[in-house]
């Protein structure tokens, strides 16, 4: 009895989410259609953009100010993708009521893939920060590549209410076309492929209401190359989109357990 | 496939430990840039960059850039330099830098440059000195060797009649009676190595006085002889009425603001549309009037900061009062609203002014004149070269002298700082600068 309760203890949570996150790592990435451009999309941007094409000049704002937003929209795949394409398919296909019906705990489910995007994420990290470090010059504080990383790998959990929030309504069919159309919609706009300063003053209108706009500055603001706005405004509107996120995503799962 | 003696997810942990140690490894191994120095100590000279410092480049304030100098000069401005390994580095974090300020109005003689350059006035466009100072300090301009003085830009001698304004100061003067000597006068000063002509208008009435001065002909013909000779040409004026009559004549710039009425708007506006900049010099301006910034700044100076020559002329007054403050800031604010360009200048060293010390006075009077802190630093920077035509100074940009001024604090919200000197370069040399910590 003592044993068993110990079983279901915290270290059990913890065995079960990370057995579930390795199963959950390596599907994925035996699947080339998540893994390819989830690495390569980030990685193939930042060196063409802002090392093979580096513009001329002794400054170094281009590739330090793109490794803040191509790190952003590297984590931005994998935690869309997983969440909004995975979970669309496998609520359709049945694997999700399989699931449900082992005794693994929700939870473990919900670590499992928010964990799998975050390790996709750090891949990419420390690929476009060996590129930035040792390919485009980029030096920054010992401080600053740690933040850097932090907020970049952070950003996977407002991403992820962004794709369970699509996962949890599109169907399977239609999930990769929503995904992809705010996976590209939200990048473009929010600054993570040009800056965001070069682009129409009505898309960085548009762009605030983005949780990857808010991240960008917040990763942008770690090197002082962000617009300016305050930390806890990006803190609080990011809080308020996820918590929107999640909302909708709750009332999709009560739709799909009440059938 | 793991046994059942090692559960498969025995390895889960050690593998994400081991995969979080490498990434934290990485993160370590990473480059980061060389270390700066904060500027509390020795200064690097000719060949360094101050890094993540506000810049004023001339025109505007600018956070987080890195100012790069090479062999005295700006050779970059930008944020995140790719800065030679090895290159000195000073910390300029919660410092502003900015180009070494310009008084345009000085009279040179004794330990002028000196003094000015110790309060971080590395060029002064000086309206009155002999010129044989003028032809001695000449070469300097050019020169980016270490010097403990400021830079000098001069009118040389002054166009006024015998017996007038200027014929006062012991330096031997040429004058003039008629406009028929004004081409030939002209051409002397030219000779005689004067970058512009400065011309006296001064009847003395504003202080009670009854003093000889040039008739309006005779004004007008000097102008004219000047811009054959593609000079500009400035006047002193005390009054409005001569300041508006010297525009009519065609005069690039006053040097002075007047103190006896505040001008209408639409006077103002035809100062603008001719063109025309002014050297308000408001620090002789409220020190003849009766309320001189000289004492305050002298209190808030060290002894050893100031020259015995500084420390006398701020604590001079005139005689008795002339004009009203008001009646010049008025003015100034209203010309400057009307678009006019403005140009910080002290007058140094009348009464009630110092040497350099006072042009950090005229920018809290210009500031006071509705001027921003940007336009103040504009005017006390990028302005006076952009007037007088020079164009290898006064602004934080590739190619320009390295002559800068560093201060603690951000400008933009207190100019006061601008008294909080962290460091002076004079061609990339660092020079020993007052009210330094």
């Amino acid at each position: 009895m003592t044993a068993n309760t110990a079983r279901r203890g915290l270290l059990w949570h913890l065995r079960i989410a990370l057995l579930e996150t390795r199963f959950q790592f390596l599907s994925s990435l035996r699947l080339p259609a998540f893994a390819v451009p989830t690495l390569l999309f980030p990685v193939f941007f930042y060196l063409f953009f802002a090392v093979v094409f580096q513009p001329g000049g002794p400054s170094l704002v281009a590739p330090t100010y793109m490794l803040a937003t191509y790190g952003v929209f590297g984590v931005l795949g994998p935690s869309i993708f997983g969440f909004g394409v995975g979970l669309a398919e496998e609520r359709d296909t049945g694997a999700l009521l399989l699931k449900r019906t082992t005794p693994m705990p929700a939870g473990a489910f919900l670590f499992a893939r928010v964990g799998t995007a975050a390790i996709f994420g750090a891949v990419v990290v420390a690929v476009l920060f060996l590129l930035a470090g040792f390919a485009a010059g980029v030096e920054l504080h010992r401080s600053q590549w740690f933040s850097l990383a932090g907020i970049i790998l952070a950003a996977v959990l407002p991403f992820s209410a962004i794709g369970l929030a699509i996962g949890a309504w599109a169907k399977q069919q239609a999930a990769v076309a929503v995904v992809n159309l705010v996976f590209i919609g939200m990048s473009l706009i929010s600054g993570l492929w040009v800056p965001i300063y070069m682009l129409p003053n009505v898309m960085q209108d548009i762009a605030i209401v983005f949780p990857t706009f808010h991240l960008g500055q917040l990763a942008l603001k770690v090197i002082d190359l962000d617009l300016g706005g305050s930390v806890w405004l990006h803190l609080v509107l990011l809080g308020v989109q996820t918590a929107v996120c999640l909302a909708v995503a709750a009332a999709g799962f009560r739709r799909f357990s009440g059938r | 496939m793991a046994s059942p003696e090692r559960p498969i997810w025995r390895r889960d942990p050690l593998i994400a430990a081991v995969a979080a140690a490498a990434f934290v490894g990485l993160l370590m191994t990473l480059p980061a840039p060389d270390p700066a120095d904060p500027p509390g100590g020795p200064l690097p000279e000719t060949d360094f960059a101050v890094v993540d410092v506000t810049v004023f480049d001339g025109e505007e304030f600018r956070p987080h850039r890195d100012v790069w100098v090479e062999d005295g000069r700006i050779r970059a401005v930008g944020q995140r330099l790719a800065l030679p390994d090895g290159l000195p580095r000073v910390d300029g974090r919660g410092h502003t830098l900015l180009p070494g300020l310009m008084d345009a109005h000085t009279h040179t003689f004794g330990l002028a440059l000196t003094d000015a350059l110790r309060f971080g006035v590395t060029t002064v466009f000086d309206q009155f000195t002999s010129p044989s100072v003028l032809a001695q300090k000449r070469a300097a301009r050019d020169d980016l060797s270490r010097s403990n003085e400021a830079d000098l830009f001069s009118a040389g001698n002054v166009a006024t009649a015998p017996g007038g304004h200027g014929t006062q100061f012991g330096v031997p003067v040429e004058t003039l009676t008629s406009p028929g000597e004004a081409p030939a006068f002209v051409r002397e000063r030219k000779e005689e190595g004067s970058d512009w002509i400065k011309i006296i208008w001064e009847d003395g009435g504003t202080f009670g006085a009854d003093i000889p001065t040039l008739d309006r002909a005779t004004i007008a013909a000097v102008i004219e002889a000047a811009h054959a000779e593609e000079l500009l040409a400035v006047i002193h004026i005390s009054t409005l009425e001569h300041g508006l009559a010297a525009l009519d004549m065609g005069i690039n710039g006053l040097v002075h603001v007047w103190g006896d009425e505040v001008i209408s708007e639409a006077d103002a506006a035809r100062f603008a549309e001719a063109g025309v900049f002014v050297i308000p010099t408001l620090s002789v301006r409220v020190a003849a009037a009766g309320e001189s910034m000289g004492p305050d700044l002298l209190a808030a100076t060290r002894p050893e900061d100031v020259s015995d020559m500084q420390r006398q002329t701020l604590a001079q007054t005139f005689p008795r009062p002339v004009g009203t403050s008001e009646a010049s800031i008025e003015s100034v604010r209203r010309l400057h609203a009307a678009g006019v360009r403005i140009l910080a200048g002290t007058d140094a060293p009348n009464p009630g002014t110092g040497f350099g010390i006072s042009m950090h006075g005229e920018l809290r009077l210009l500031e006071r004149a509705g001027l921003s802190p940007a336009e103040a630093l504009a005017a006390a920077t990028a302005h006076p070269p952009d007037a007088f035509g020079i164009e290898d100074r006064g602004r934080l940009q590739r190619g320009r002298i390295a002559d800068l001024l560093l201060v603690a604090g951000d400008l933009e919200s207190d100019l006061s700082r601008s008294a909080a000197i962290a460091g002076v370069w004079k061609d990339g040399f660092p020079v020993e600068a007052a009210w330094a910590r």
